[in-house]
């Protein structure tokens, strides 16, 4: 499953979302929000995304999971708008048979997610904001932007 | 006219949205054109969106194309900076 909400991700209903008699872990990752960047104190965070498309990608992203793993379920959810400093802006569950294949496979999804995914984080500082960049986002060439940029 | 020119809705996000102070616009283009045009569009409207460009990607319909990508009447181009999702 996949979704992309405006409120806070809550960890209880991620991990019933994946839970399966035929599971033998569940793999949790939360992304939550940093007081800092880069030497500079954060504020907070604000998300924006281009909804339908960052849904397929994101759905894109669950197929591959279950392509290249043995997994019993995957939810990935992501939040936009505000969120504030400790609290969650991604949360990713994959439960599977055996925890190799859960790790793996949550591992590839956020690292696929902030690769591809149209959604952006607007870091707010005392002083001003930014439009921050993923190193790993995907750019123009097909490559990806490591090395290029930051 | 309707025959020689194509009507595209294009749509901006983030540092793109705030440069050009715009999140969607309607461009009618000549027939056949490339996705790139999109944004030779855009540079001469909103010059600060120049230096963005060679860092932006572009969707037709919710899906990354490359620039000679061929617009067809009705499409939706998404101008998409580098993605900080996660």
């Amino acid at each position: 499953m996949v979704k992309i909400v405006e409120q806070s991700i809550e960890t209880s209903e991620l991990i019933d979302s994946v839970v399966s008699p035929g599971a033998g872990g569940i793999d949790i990752f939360l992304g939550t929000t940093r007081n800092t960047s880069k030497g500079k104190d954060v504020l907070t965070l604000y998300y924006e995304a281009y909804v339908p498309m960052a849904l397929k990608l994101m759905g894109e992203i669950e197929r591959e999971v279950r392509e290249r793993w043995k997994i019993s379920a995957i939810t990935i959810i992501h939040r936009i708008g505000e969120v504030p400093v400790t609290e969650a802006s991604v949360g990713i569950a994959v439960a599977a048979p055996h925890r190799k294949e859960a790790f793996e496979a949550c591992r590839y999804a956020i690292d696929e997610l902030k690769r591809r995914v149209p959604i952006w984080k607007k870091e707010v500082y005392k002083d001003g904001a930014v439009w921050v960049e993923n190193a790993e986002a995907l750019m123009k060439d097909g490559g990806s932007g490591e090395g290029k940029r930051n | 006219m309707p025959s020689q020119s194509i009507l595209i809705t294009v749509r901006l996000f983030a540092s793109a949205k705030e440069v050009a102070k715009l999140s969607e616009t309607k461009v009618e283009l000549p027939i056949a054109s490339r996705a790139g045009v999109v944004l030779d569009h855009l540079s001469d409207s909103y010059p600060a969106m120049t230096k963005l460009r060679p860092f932006i990607r572009l969707a037709v319909n919710e899906a990354y194309v490359d620039s000679d990508f061929t617009l067809h009447d009705g499409d939706e181009v998404a101008v998409l900076p580098p993605v900080s999702g996660g």
